[in-house]
C-alpha cells in the first residue's frame, strides 16, 4: 500500500495540491492556507476507506465557502463516495476530470478512462467515448448506475 | 405459508432433493414486493427469507425494520445458492456454523477450490499495527488474476473495513463491555493473548469471498438493528465526527459487494464476509444484492 503523500505549490492566489497513495487513518492532510482558488488533483490516490473519508469531510469543512475548490483526475472511489456520503464533494466544489472505469468482456480486464470537462462532460451531459479492448471490442462502461449522479449538482 | 421445497426445489438436481429437503422444508419465503403487505404479518421474521426481484435494494427498508434477516434476489443466477445458505442459517445453524466459509464461496459446488494455494488467503492478526502489510498482501493475491486485479481498489476497501470491524468494534472485555469501541483509529490496539482475528479471502471462477472472523462473538441483535436503522434510514450516510471509527463500514462494505454476510455466535465467534462477482464492478456495484445476517 502507497503511503499517503500531498505536494503543495503556492502560485499568486492558487494553491495546488497533487495527492497520492492511500487515504487512510496514517494520512496525513495538509495545513490549509488560504486561497481563492484550490486545485486538488487526486490521480494518483490509490483508495480510501471509512476513516479517510471522514478525513476528508473534517479537511474541507472549514475551507470558506467563497473558495473554489477544482478537483482534477478523481479516481472511482472517490467518484463512488460523492453519490454516497454528505459532505463530501461540497458546494464550491468543481470536479474538472474523474475516472469512469471501462470493462473488456473478452479478457475480463478493466480499464479507467479520464473524462474531462468540456470534452466528455458538461454539467450533467455526458458524451461517452468508444474504448476499444482486445480484437477492437468496444469496452462497457462497468459502472454503477448512479456514478455519474454527483454531475447533476455540478451544473 | 409456503415452503423453499414447494416452490424453489427445482432450483437443484434431483439427485440432492432426498439430502436437502428436509433443510428446505423447514424454511418459509415472502416475495418482494408482492407480498408486501404481509411483511408485519410474520410472527418470526428472522426465519423466513425474502426473495426480492427489484434493482433497488434501499426498497428494502420496511423488511430490514420489521425484522428480516436474509435477502435474496431472485434474478441473479446464483440463486440456488444464496438460498441454500439462508436455508443452512435457518434451518441447520449447528451444521451452518461448523463451516460456513464454502457457502459463502461456491454452496459446496466445488470444495477443492478451498484446498487450492494459489486462490486462498488466510492471515492471522491481533494488532492494529499489522494492517498495512495484511492489506499489501492481499493486493498482491488480488494482483495475481486480472479478474480479480480489476477489483483490487474495491476488495481492498472492503478489506480495510472488515480488519477495522474486527479490530475496534469487536473486542469485548470478561463484562461484555466494548474495549476499544471509542478509540480514536489512529491509535494502536491489540487483543488480549487469548484471542485473534483471521482474514481469508478465496475466489472461484465467479466469485472472490473475503470475510473476517473474530474469536469475540460480539454483536447483539439490537445493535444490529439499531446499526441497519440507522445506516438504511437515508441513501447519503454522513461520516460521524466523536471519536471512534467514521461509522460507514459495514455499508461501504454492503455497497462495494455483490453478497453480505454477517454471522455472530453470542462470545464465540463473529464473521463478516464479502462476495463480489468477477465479471467487473457493475454487477457487484447494483442494487441487485443478496443479504443475509444471522446473531444468536
Amino acid at each position: 500500500m502507497k503511503e499517503f503523500n500531498v505536494l503543495t505549490e503556492k502560485q499568486g492566489n492558487t494553491i495546488i495540491y497533487t495527492m497520492e497513495g492511500y487515504l487512510a487513518e496514517a494520512a496525513k492532510m495538509p495545513i490549509l492556507e488560504s486561497a481563492s482558488i484550490l486545485k486538488i488533483n487526486l490521480g494518483k490516490v490509490t483508495g480510501l476507506n471509512s476513516f479517510g473519508v471522514r478525513w476528508w469531510c473534517q479537511w474541507v469543512k472549514p475551507i470558506p465557502m467563497t473558495t473554489k475548490i477544482f478537483l482534477a483526475e478523481c479516481p472511482m472511489v472517490f467518484v463512488k463516495t460523492f453519490n454516497t456520503v454528505g459532505g463530501f464533494l461540497t458546494s464550491n466544489m468543481e470536479v474538472t476530470s474523474f475516472y469512469v472505469p471501462f470493462y473488456s468482456p473478452v479478457d475480463e480486464t478493466r480499464k479507467d478512462i479520464l473524462y474531462t470537462k468540456g470534452e466528455q462532460f458538461t454539467g450533467p451531459n455526458l458524451k461517452h467515448p468508444t474504448i476499444l479492448g482486445l480484437n477492437s471490442t468496444p469496452l462497457e462502461i462497468d459502472a454503477a448506475s448512479n456514478y455519474f449522479k454527483f454531475l447533476e449538482r455540478q451544473a | 405459508m409456503r415452503s423453499i421445497l414447494q416452490d424453489f426445489s427445482h432450483l437443484w438436481p434431483k439427485s440432492r432433493e432426498a439430502a436437502l429437503a428436509p433443510i428446505l422444508s423447514k424454511v418459509t419465503y415472502l416475495k418482494y414486493p408482492e407480498d408486501s403487505n404481509l411483511l408485519g404479518l410474520e410472527k418470526r421474521p428472522d426465519k423466513v427469507i425474502v426473495i426480492t426481484s427489484g434493482e433497488d435494494f434501499f426498497a428494502i427498508r420496511p423488511f430490514i425494520f420489521n425484522g428480516f434477516r436474509h435477502f435474496v434476489n431472485r434474478n441473479r443466477s446464483d440463486l440456488p445458492q444464496e438460498l441454500l445458505a439462508s436455508c443452512l442459517m435457518i434451518a441447520k445453524p449447528a451444521i451452518f456454523v461448523q463451516n460456513p466459509i464454502p457457502f459463502f464461496l461456491a454452496g459446496f459446488s466445488n470444495l477443492q477450490i478451498l484446498t487450492d494455494t494459489e486462490r486462498n488467503l488466510t492471515i492471522s492478526f491481533k494488532k492494529s499495527t499489522q494492517k498495512a502489510e495484511i492489506l499489501h498482501e492481499l493486493e498482491e493475491f488480488l494482483a495475481k488474476n486480472p479478474k480479480t486485479k480489476s477489483l483490487s481498489d474495491i476488495c481492498i476497501q472492503s478489506a480495510d473495513e472488515l480488519i477495522t470491524n474486527a479490530l475496534y468494534n469487536a473486542p469485548v472485555d470478561a463484562d461484555g463491555e466494548r474495549m476499544f469501541l471509542n478509540v480514536d483509529r489512529q491509535e494502536a490496539v491489540e487483543y488480549p493473548p487469548n484471542k485473534k482475528a483471521t482474514l481469508f479471502a478465496c475466489f472461484s471462477d465467479d466469485r472472490i469471498t473475503i470475510g473476517c472472523e473474530d474469536t469475540f462473538g460480539s454483536m447483539t441483535v439490537t445493535e444490529m438493528y439499531q446499526y441497519l436503522r440507522t445506516k438504511f434510514s437515508s441513501d447519503l450516510s454522513i461520516p460521524r465526527e466523536s471519536t471512534g471509527g467514521a461509522g460507514l463500514g459495514l455499508k461501504m462494505i454492503m455497497e462495494n459487494s455483490a453478497n453480505f454476510y454477517l454471522f455472530s455466535e453470542r462470545y464465540r465467534r463473529s464473521l463478516v464476509a464479502a462476495s463480489f462477482l468477477l465479471s467487473g464492478l457493475k454487477s457487484n456495484m447494483s442494487n441487485r444484492k443478496h443479504f443475509h445476517w444471522s446473531v444468536s
